[in-house]
């Protein structure tokens, strides 16, 4: 496991903090880039395949493609261990000649800090998306709650506007650059401004790119860009006009498309993330979350990156007690006990704000066990034994 | 048959011309692979393939990444295709394609991983996606 000038914390690589340097001249040469995103989604979907609580039975070809991944060791390296230690060890039964391969690419010893994803290839503009990080550190307070979100156009059209000033919030918290990925069309150049829209497949978002601030290497990306052409963008969501456009900081012209994959994989798996560390039943549809759940959330998002529990054990809000004499209560309930076939599970579990779905189904199998509830028609309809 | 086929054509290009709308997610193209295609007919969607051979001056046989053959019909003529292409357009059939757009990318693609994609853009985590 190379470790290199930063640490790794929760699989993920965290720079030292340094004063912002000169990133331009550290940016990874082509060559390099045509491995990285390949081995990039490949470890992405490691990483999905560790962290899904239910991907056990559910991507069987993941496990024969990957043979080096038992899923039992992987819930052992999550169970809540240093998390630096616990990624060393799933990342050390991979050959290790792979593994420094794959890590070797881009990271000498002045990267600034950022936060950010796995992604270790850096926008071609760096100073600008550098600033607008480092600057959005200072206005929190919390360099963690800074960061780049992965999303598709789909998620992005769901995040919610806050209603007090012009952020956006994404999986409760507020989202401060995003990237998006996806195929450029009707774009339109002027003097001071490109515009174009982007389209991903799951939708078209407006991107606007002010040219005044950029600096060289960012004109001419922008410029070398051409309708049916695949960038990455790198911005800030707002609202232009009444509507949800981005204002991108750092266009990149995609050369390897393993990036795509990757960027997909990286958006559901920090979804995936999201969810599980909120300690939430969030179903996928419900991204933009609700202002209970973002006054539920623990402080940020990335602070649940660095401590990062596990979905099935125990939640921030609340014991495994709390959530079995909950899902008792509901049980008993005199409406309920009026049922017949009794309650379906999937109702329960809407009910249980701020409890995910392993724990509540474990708390019922308690309760069965106990002899406190009694299954009915089927695995899935349960029905209190008092009524 | 034919004309409802048309009509979602029309359609998809109308949607393709908004450009200056808000975030539109009305007209989405989904990742799919061979097994997928028979969901999606007459939708639009997108897909990774590997060009196998010609067929005619502009169709040709791609396997997609679940390793099944299907015809991409109305594509650019296989001397311009890289190795590996992604197809956005039309489902014609469960083992058909009409291709609107075609885009190389390149001889180095994963194709493993992104069948691990599609799978789950297709199930678990649709509504990220459509």
């Amino acid at each position: 496991m190379p470790f290199l000038a930063g640490k790794w914390v929760a699989g993920r690589y965290s720079p030292r903090p340094t004063s912002l340097g000169n990133v331009s001249s550290l940016l990874p040469s082509n060559q390099s880039s045509a491995t990285h995103f390949h081995s990039l989604a490949e470890l992405m979907l490691e990483r999905l395949c560790s962290i899904l609580p239910t991907s056990k039975g559910r991507f069987p070809s993941i496990k024969s493609w990957l043979p080096s991944c038992r899923p039992a060791r992987y819930a052992r390296a999550i169970s809540g261990r240093q998390n630096r230690i616990s990624f060393c060890s799933v990342n050390s039964r991979k050959k290790p000649s792979t593994c420094s391969r794959r890590f070797k690419v881009t990271t000498p010893t002045e990267l600034p800090a950022m936060p950010s994803s796995l992604s270790l290839s850096l926008p071609l503009s760096p100073s600008l998306l550098m600033q607008q990080i480092q600057s959005s550190h200072s206005k929190k307070g919390n360099p963690k709650t800074a960061g780049v979100l992965p999303l598709t156009v789909k998620q992005a059209s769901q995040a919610m506007q806050n209603p007090f000033d012009d952020t956006f919030t994404v999986y409760g918290a507020d989202i401060n650059i995003v990237t998006l990925l996806g195929m450029v069309v009707d774009k339109e150049e002027n003097t001071s401004h490109v515009s174009f829209a982007l389209d991903d497949g799951t939708g078209r978002v407006d991107v606007n790119c002010w040219m005044n601030g950029q600096e060289m290497h960012t004109c001419k990306e922008i410029l070398k860009v051409q309708n049916g052409g695949y960038v990455c963008i790198y911005g800030h969501l707002c609202v232009l006009q009444g509507k949800k456009s981005i204002v991108a900081l750092s266009i990149r012209l995609i050369v390897d498309f393993n990036e795509v994959t990757f960027h997909f994989l990286e958006s559901v798996y920090v979804h995936v993330l999201r969810a599980n560390s909120m300690g939430h039943n969030i179903p996928s549809n419900q991204i933009g979350g609700s202002i209970t759940s973002y006054m539920q959330a623990p402080s940020s998002f990335y602070n649940d990156l660095v401590d990062y529990t596990p979905s099935y054990p125990v939640n921030t809000d609340g014991s495994p007690e709390a959530c079995v004499r909950r899902v008792q209560s509901i049980f008993e309930e005199p409406h309920n006990l009026t049922l017949e076939a009794g309650l379906h599970v999937d109702d329960v579990i809407r009910r249980m704000n701020g409890f995910g779905i392993q724990q509540v189904r474990v708390a019922i199998e308690l309760l069965v066990n106990e002899g406190m509830i009694y299954s009915t028609i089927d695995d899935d309809h349960y029905r209190s034994t008092s009524g | 048959g034919e004309r409802k086929r048309e009509r979602e054509r029309e359609r998809g290009r109308e949607g393709g011309r908004q450009a200056g709308s808000a975030m539109d997610t009305s007209n989405p193209a989904a990742l799919v692979n061979a097994e997928l295609l028979k969901r999606y007919v007459g939708r639009r969607v997108r897909c990774v393939v590997k060009v196998v051979r010609a067929e005619g001056n502009s169709a040709f046989a791609g396997l997609t990444s679940d390793s099944m053959h299907i015809s991409i019909k109305q594509a650019s003529p296989i001397s311009s295709l890289s190795q590996f292409v992604e197809v956005i357009g039309v489902v014609d059939s469960d083992r058909s394609l009409r291709a609107e757009i075609c885009t190389n990318f390149g001889d180095n693609f994963d194709m493993a991983s992104f069948n691990q994609l599609v799978q789950m853009a297709n199930s678990d985590y649709q509504p990220l996606f459509m």
